[in-house]
């Protein structure tokens, strides 16, 4: 995040200094390799927690699995149809993943039970195992499901109109402070659940429409961007972040934060770095991790993609 | 192979050594008789006797000759000769002030060097270049640029615009030890790469070595950039100065006490901030934005027998935006004391003490919300260095150097409502001690060699953490499994390594030669950079007890002949062959910065670079210049990427063509022209898209690196220069320099990178990027008296 900022603020002086102006980018046609189709796996299983308690746990979990497709080919991925998808957890129930819609989303649509013996699916705490059975091939996985920090409210700040590089941007409201609401009913800055490595990431949705933009992933490592932030208020850059833009009153913004582990986060991490590898600083292109696994090491057929776990909490508030 | 190499070395010194005879020794120093600065290189020939030598670095020079009548001729190019007959019958000094010739000669020729060093001289794979000659080149936005002008050199390439520093035959940038009397530069770079540190009007000699590197000098696999600042002048007081599109110069010297003490101060800032104010962005009114340098030196001739110096660098890029203020800095400040001492008039020393620091900060905000993270490198070191002439055969060298750095990798404190933490790794420390010894010794009147050998002894020490790491599948993050405390001074781990040097020329005729060399080199210190255009925020590491020190093999050969009468055409064919191992990668998506365990993050490969290096250049006349090209590869292999397969570096490029031409239409008008071509440099593109919670995340499913080339990079600049008329006394000079960079607007691609569309992340496309993609004019005004 600090080094976004760096490159920005840097083109920014290279903007103005009349070098920049000079760069250019140009969308060009380019042939390239063609490559095997492999399976994409691409699930969390969620915990909601909202503030409502009662419905916490209870929506689908969904395991979607896609095929990849030549990377400028820009129809839509094809769902890899036909496999037979479990997940088991660290109670040891077993849950069954159907594709009922034939559209490669494998979903579990309950029974869901809110018992303290034996809760739903989703929970901090647990384990899942996945087993997924495709073309012959057995791939498994692996995800554990962290704590999230309780979000309650959110506070918002006017900023007058600016301008910013090139761009003007108009006055509205952004984000200044994520709050959590304390037993004395006092609201305090959100903090980073205690524990070394708890990793987050933060999604903003404008009137339900998700930022969805890879340079606006929005990642956190504890409560900054690596070790030694534990346990304190989310920094400034973080809650920064949560604005791509500035809203305006009557607008529903609803951020959510998925609890989302270490390992998801480092894959997250390159996603993003690898999505918005661009201009002066960019680093050698590299492929992403996964933590999907062929049972049969000996086999040619790899599959790509992330199975993992996010516990959610999440606020949507009217900007006023 | 090293023992047989070592007993060979010293046979060839006890032979030197037996073969001495009782004669007498005649020398002194070689000074500019208009400012008294030091003459680099001047040629003393001994014309009876039909023997030679070259001033060294500081002017001085000592010949051996038997007892009787000698005639002594001087001579450097640009200067008249010297001449003057002696009679030898003890040790004597003679010091030597030369006249230079008429201005119009002197402007016109291309290197202050003996006109046919290139042939003559032991070396090979070194190239020099003076400031006038630097300062003829076109340069972007008008300034002068010494390491833009070493990019066009046979066997030195860029990867592009904006890439800071340069890569000398396949070696990454780290590679190059670049020193600024005597100084080690961290970071030679202003404003991102765009501009180097060096300031022109204070510079007075470079000297670039690519292989046969002599045993003084040590620490880099790859190159060697020496760069000499000028003494000042002890006679009269000058300035020198100019207004340019980003920088106003200004450099004052002269005698603090006439023909004995001099010095020189020399500063550049740019200055368009000043039109910040102006602006009705309200983020760049309220910016900083601005990088500055200072270079001063000192010397003080204290008698006929010592010598000090003492000179400096300081220089820093401030840049500050938004409330509350986004700021980072970074710069390098060096500091070097020389002491010249002449023990007799064959043993010649000096003494170095040395600091130099480079360090960057970013910080944001106050101690309740905000943070700060600062890194830095610091070494100091004591240089002794001494030259004994034994005979008009052999010069030997030897002495040593001494080296306490101090890392600090990168720290991060931050306040989060009041809340302190830090992260980041915690200092290093290690101690670099080498010894060398060396012989130039001419072995009859067609063979001369320069062998030497170099002890290194490389010391990672407390006060700190070693870590150890468990031995993982290549090209992933490996796990610690355990680490160990030390206290201060307490050796970590140690590196010994011996680097012989071996050069050897023969003389076919007069005007041509047969040179080979032979170099081993080692490193241990890393810079840790995963871009192509390195950042200021790349970090240095040094050898630890997980990081191995780099060592490089090169061998080289060469044939150099001169056309025409005066040597007015030198040409050469260089190729080479170097071998690296114990070279730093990343693996995928590595965490380089702030991070305590980055040593996880390594991997180690090898490397191979090897190439064929063709130079022709007009030294004389109203018409000079170069042509160079290069026909390289470089490349490495690393377990873990590209299937363990041998792949191109991102700054391999096969062809590498450089046309530079200056011409003197009349006193008032001069051009200069240069035309670069270079293949397009590799790079790798995706095969498939990864559709991931609605991303698409590029993904190349046989794992290959650098597969593809992006197009060749070609673009010609020109300049003129109008000296204007001195309407005051005939010392003032002026003269405005208009130039255009990339003249016919060439888009050269720096990358292409894959992106979704900024609209709708879902279409995938293809961007070609350009660094500069236009036309670039500038003009700029030069003064002097």
């Amino acid at each position: 995040m600090i080094m976004n900022k760096f490159h920005f603020y840097s083109l920014l002086i290279l903007v103005t200094l009349g070098i920049g102006f000079s760069s250019c980018e140009k969308v060009i046609d380019v042939k390239l390799e063609e490559g095997e189709s492999q399976l994409v796996v691409d699930g969390f299983i969620k915990f909601y927690y909202d503030s409502v308690a009662l419905n916490s746990g209870i929506e689908n979990q969904v395991i979607k699995l896609r095929k990849t497709t030549p990377y400028l080919d820009n129809a839509p991925a094809p769902p890899a149809l036909g496999a037979i998808v479990k997940v088991t957890d660290a109670l040891g129930r077993t849950f069954d993943f159907k594709d009922e819609n034939n559209d490669g989303d494998y979903e579990y649509s309950g029974p869901f039970v809110l018992s303290f013996t034996n809760p739903p699916m989703g929970f901090p705490g647990n384990f899942y195992l996945l087993d997924i059975k495709y073309n012959g091939e057995e791939f498994t996985s692996q995800a554990y499901m962290d704590s999230v920090p309780t979000i309650d409210s959110l506070s918002f700040a006017l900023q007058e109109q600016t301008i910013q590089g090139p761009d003007t941007l108009k006055a509205g409201y952004i984000i200044d402070q994520i709050l959590t609401r304390k037993s004395d009913g006092s609201l305090q800055p959100a903090k980073d659940v205690k524990g070394e490595g708890t990793c987050y990431w933060f999604k903003t949705f404008k009137n339900d429409v998700f930022y969805n933009k890879p340079g606006q992933m929005n990642l956190a490592y504890d409560a900054a961007f690596g070790p030694g932030s534990d346990n304190v208020a989310f920094i400034p850059p973080i809650v920064f972040f949560l604005s791509p833009e500035r809203f305006q009153i009557g607008e529903k913004i609803r951020v959510e934060c998925w609890s989302i582990g270490l390992p998801a986060y480092y894959f997250l991490t390159l996603a993003q770095i690898q999505m918005t590898n661009e201009g002066l600083f960019a680093t050698p292109p590299s492929n992403v991790p996964t933590n999907i696994t062929n049972k049969n090491k000996d086999s040619k057929i790899k599959a790509v993609g992330w199975f993992g776990a996010a516990s959610v909490t999440r606020i949507t508030q009217e900007v006023k | 192979m090293n023992k047989v190499l070592f007993s060979f070395l010293v046979f060839c010194v006890i032979s030197t050594v037996a073969s001495a005879q009782q004669k007498f020794t005649i020398s002194g120093h070689i000074k500019d008789a208009l400012s008294g600065e030091d003459i680099i290189g001047a040629s003393i020939f001994a014309q009876e006797a039909k023997l030679s030598v070259a001033a060294n670095i500081y002017g001085f020079y000592s010949l051996t000759l038997p007892e009787g009548k000698h005639t002594i001729l001087v001579s450097n190019l640009g200067y008249a000769t010297f001449s003057k007959t002696i009679e030898l019958n003890k040790n004597m000094v003679l010091d030597v002030n030369m006249e230079t010739k008429s201005e119009q000669l002197k402007e016109v020729e291309i290197t202050s060097e003996k006109s046919d060093a290139n042939v003559k001289d032991v070396q090979m794979s070194v190239a020099k270049l003076d400031i006038k000659t630097i300062q003829k080149v076109p340069a972007f936005l008008g300034e002068v640029d010494l390491v833009k002008v070493i990019q066009l050199l046979p066997g030195v390439s860029t990867v592009g615009e904006g890439a800071s520093g340069f890569n000398v035959r396949g070696g990454s940038i780290d590679q190059n030890l670049v020193l600024l009397d005597d100084a080690p530069v961290y970071n030679s770079s202003h404003l991102f790469g765009f501009f180097s540190v060096f300031n022109p009007d204070a510079v007075k000699d470079v000297k670039l070595y690519k292989g046969g590197i002599p045993a003084q000098y040590g620490g880099r696999l790859s190159s060697l950039l020496d760069v000499r600042l000028k003494d000042g002048n002890n006679k009269s007081y000058h300035a020198d100065g100019g207004i340019g599109l980003l920088f106003s110069r200004l450099s004052i010297e002269g005698p603090l006490v006439k023909d004995k003490s001099s010095f020189i101060i020399a500063g550049r800032r740019s200055y368009f901030d000043i039109f910040f104010p102006l602006s009705k962005n309200k983020d760049i009114k309220q910016a900083k934005a601005y990088f500055y340098d200072l270079t001063v030196k000192l010397n003080y001739i204290l008698n006929d027998k010592n010598r000090i110096y003492l000179s400096g660098y300081f220089g820093r890029d401030a840049f500050g935006f938004g409330k509350p203020e986004f700021g980072f800095n970074w710069g390098n400040s060096t500091g070097t004391f020389r002491w010249n001492h002449v023990y007799n008039s064959k043993l010649f020393s000096n003494v170095s003490l040395i600091y130099s620091n480079y360090d960057y900060q970013i910080g944001v905000g106050d101690d309740y919300d905000g943070f700060n993270w600062k890194s830095r490198i610091i070494n100091y070191s004591i240089k002794p260095e001494f030259t004994y002439y034994l005979n008009p055969k052999n010069t030997i060298t030897f002495g040593g150097t001494s080296t306490y750095y101090n890392f600090d990798p990168g720290k991060l404190i931050f306040y989060s409502k009041g809340e302190k933490r830090e992260l980041g790794s915690e200092p290093k420390y290690t101690l670099e001690n080498a010894l060398y010894a060396g012989n130039e010794q001419r072995i009859n009147g067609r063979f001369s060699m320069q062998y030497g050998i170099r002890f290194s002894n490389f010391n990672f020490v407390g006060k700190g953490t070693a870590y150890y790491f468990r031995d993982t599948i290549p090209n992933v993050r490996k796990d610690t499994s355990g680490f160990k405390t030390y206290s201060n001074l307490e050796v970590i781990k140690s590196y010994n390594n011996i680097e012989p040097r071996f050069s050897i020329k023969f003389d076919i005729n007069d005007q041509s030669s047969l040179k080979a060399s032979y170099n081993r080199t080692t490193q241990n210190l890393h810079l840790i950079s995963n871009t192509a255009a390195s950042t200021p925020l790349d970090v240095w590491v040094p050898s630890t007890n997980n990081v191995k020190p780099q060592l490089a093999d090169q061998v080289a050969i060469g044939y150099f002949k001169n056309f025409k009468e005066d040597n007015m055409y030198e040409t050469s064919i260089e190729i080479y062959y170097k071998e690296m191992r114990n070279q730093i990668d990343y693996i995928d998506g590595a965490n380089l910065l702030l991070n305590t365990l980055l040593e996880g993050e390594l991997m180690n490969g090898k490397g191979r670079a090897y190439g064929l290096e063709l130079y022709l250049k007009k030294a004389k006349g109203d018409f000079t210049g170069w042509l160079s090209y290069t026909l390289a590869r470089s490349e490495r292999k690393v377990d873990g990427i590209n299937n363990n397969e041998w792949y191109p570096n991102r700054f391999d490029k096969a062809h590498n063509l450089n046309l530079v031409g200056m011409y003197t239409l009349n006193k008032r008008v001069e051009f200069g022209s240069t035309f670069v071509f270079g293949t397009g440099t590799p790079t790798t593109f995706p095969t498939n898209r990864i559709e991931f919670q609605s991303y698409i995340i590029p993904h190349n499913v046989y794992g290959t690196r650098n597969n593809v080339r992006i197009p060749a990079y070609h673009r010609l600049d020109i300049s003129a220069t109008f000296h204007l008329k001195d309407k005051r006394s005939g010392k003032y000079k002026h003269n405005i320099v208009v130039s255009a960079y990339n003249v016919y607007a060439r888009k050269n691609p720096f990358s292409i990178y894959f992106r979704g569309n900024p609209e709708n992340p879902q279409q995938t496309q293809a961007i070609q990027f350009s660094v500069v993609g236009n036309i670039i004019p500038s003009i700029a005004y030069n003064f002097k008296f």
